[in-house]
This record gives C-alpha cells, structure tokens and sequence, in this order.
C-alpha cells in the first residue's frame, strides 16, 4: 500500500465517522424584513466553536416592554453539530437579572437557525450570550469543555 | 524516539487533563446547577429538563403577547389548575411549575393566587388570614378571583432502534382567559434524548 492510497483511506475513515449532514436553503429574493442589527463584541476563545455556530446576525426587538434577542447561528463546517447557549440578562447599572437557562441547538452542516430570549424582566437591558460545544454525556462525569461568552 | 515518548506522554497527560474541570474521581463536587455539567440519563427526566421545559413556554407564552392586563397598572392573577404526570416516572409537577411561576412573576405581567387553587392551596396560612380579614370586614371573600388559569400535561414516547435508545418528553401548557373561558395560549416544549445507556431508564 502505497502512501497516496494510505491517505485516501485515512481520509475516507475519518469522513465517514464525522458524517456529512448539510442543508439546502430557499427563501425569497427580495428583502422583506427590516431587522433592527445590533452591533456586538466578540470574545472568541474557541475558533473551532466559532466555525460550527458563527453568529451571523444579532437582531433586537421588544415584547411590550420586554426586550427580545435573535441571533443567527451559522454551521459554517459540513458536519452537523449541537451547540448548548444560555443568555444572561443585565439591568442598566450592569447586575444580572434572572437565572439563565441552558438550551441546545441542533446545527446540520452549513445550516443558519435563529436562537433568541426574551427578558423575563423589563429591568433587562442588555443580555450576552454564552456557546459551548455539546459533547456526549457520561453520567457521573462532568466531561464538557468550558463555555466561551460573546458579549 | 525519545521526542516521541514526550509527546506521547504530553498527549496522554492532556487527554487526562482535559480542557474543563477535572471529572469527580470518587469524591463529591458542586456544579453550576445552569450549566451543561449535570448528569443526564436518557430514560429519565433531569433536572435540566424541567428548567429547559419552563424557560421555553414562558418565552412562547410572553412572546404570544397572550396575557392582557385585566386591571389598569396592576398585574393580572393567576392560579395554577391541574397538572397531569402521564409519564412512567413519579415526581412534582411543581419542579415545573414552580419554575414557570418564578419567571412569569419576575415579568411584572402576572401575579399569581396562593390562596385558591385545586385541592390544597398553595399557603393556607393566608388564606385563614385572607377569610379571617373578610369575614371581620363583611366583605364577600377574602380570595381574590384569577384573570387566567394554567394547566398542562406532560407526555412520554420511548423509542429504540438496536442498542440505541430515544425518550420524548413533551410539556404541553394551555393558559386559559376565565372570563371567557377560552384558550388563549397553547405551547408545546419537547425534551428528546437519544443514548446507549441500557442499564439506564428501559
């Protein structure tokens, strides 16, 4: 077995265990929403985090007098992946409010989903939002990596 | 060979080592109880599972804009009706509702009754008060009437295909208008979980 050959079928193995789940998408053409984009700050400690869920767009909005956040998570690899978020909520004066909630997404290859909250609280003002990577579960074991904010 | 044995030993101490926290080898840790640390089994309701269930019908439920003030500037009320288990697994539906009770109030929208409800109310303790107070004034009931009723019902499907296992829970909620005794929300959270566990759940 030559080298080339070796390669090809380390390649192929490793295709096959990632697996291969991308989407296709159709919307309409012309532009019919006009989200109100928010401009954000980014704290990427994990590039490869940020290839599987970019956010792509950061969109703000109320409900009555709550605030409500959209932001779009893109799959930027060709393997689907779960991301666990959570939003922490920040009143004006920079204190928390509330519990955040963990949540999962669930991210086919090349797939854009929105992920959003709304405060439970009309005190909240501003909010960041926290990835991580879901891994497999050991029960017993606490075997995930740190979470990476984005604020 | 010698570099090789380092970076043997450097790759084998880091997949020790990991990137988070050490795992309990034997002893007893706290973890965030909001993070993603918890212990999750794929034939059972965790903890986890009934905050991810309530956050989400509380957002659909604010976002649905379907709570109305019934009085100007004050909260509507509500009261929690009947919560139906029809899983194979015991436990208080307050580990639900209690959660969906924290946010909804925190929202300043709605208030909720501790002194009337189905069977036991939450607080008899105000209630005697609230019916004490009533019957010194003369006035008709010391308990006040809900604006709104929640009840809901938690469904079970368990699936497996070979060694590999699939629990569905889903949390259904109907908020109902009592002056017109109508649904005026409906929201549906469901909890899917796949493992191979087997000694865990089925």
């Amino acid at each position: 077995m030559n080298k080339f050959t070796s390669f090809f079928c380390a390649a192929a193995l490793a295709f096959t265990i990632v697996g291969c789940a991308t989407v296709n998408t159709i919307e309409p053409a012309d532009q019919r929403t006009h989200p109100n984009l928010v401009p954000d700050k980014r704290i990427i400690t994990n590039s490869h985090l940020n290839s599987i869920a970019y956010a792509s767009q950061v969109t703000e909005s109320k409900v009555g007098d709550l605030l409500h956040v959209q932001v779009m998570l893109q799959n930027m690899t060709v393997a689907a992946r779960n991301v666990d978020y959570r939003f922490q909520w920040y009143d004006n004066v920079g204190m928390a409010v509330g519990t955040p909630v963990e949540h999962t997404a669930f991210l086919e290859g090349g797939q854009t989903i929105p992920v959003g909250e709304t405060a439970t609280s009309p005190a909240a003002v501003t909010w960041q939002l926290t990835l991580a990577e879901s891994v497999e579960q050991t029960p017993g074991l606490n075997n995930n990596p740190p979470m990476h904010p984005i604020k | 060979m010698n570099k090789l044995l380092a970076l043997a030993a450097s790759l084998g101490l880091f997949t020790l080592a990991g990137c988070g926290s050490a795992p309990p080898s034997g002893g007893t840790q706290y973890i965030d109880p909001n993070g993603q640390h918890g212990i999750v089994n794929v034939g059972k309701i965790n903890y986890q599972d009934f905050d991810s269930a309530a956050s989400s019908l509380v957002q659909s439920l604010i976002n649905s804009n379907a709570i109305q003030p019934k009085r100007p500037g004050k909260p509507s009320l509500l009261s929690i009706s009947r919560i139906i288990n029809e899983t194979d697994q015991q436990f208080d539906t307050d580990a639900l509702v209690s959660n969906i009770r924290i946010q909804l109030l925190q929202t300043g929208k709605i208030q909720t009754i501790t002194t009337f409800g189905l069977g036991d109310v939450q607080d008899p303790l105000a209630k005697q008060v609230a019916d004490k107070n009533a019957f010194v004034s003369n006035s008709a009931s010391g308990t006040p009437v809900p604006d709104y009723t929640l009840t809901g019902k938690i469904l079970m499907d368990k699936t497996s295909a070979g060694d590999v296992k699939q629990s569905a829970y889903i949390f259904y909620m109907t908020l109902t208008d009592v002056s017109t005794g109508t649904g005026v929300w409906e929201g549906k959270a469901p909890i899917v979980k796949q493992g191979k566990q087997s000694s865990i759940g089925f």
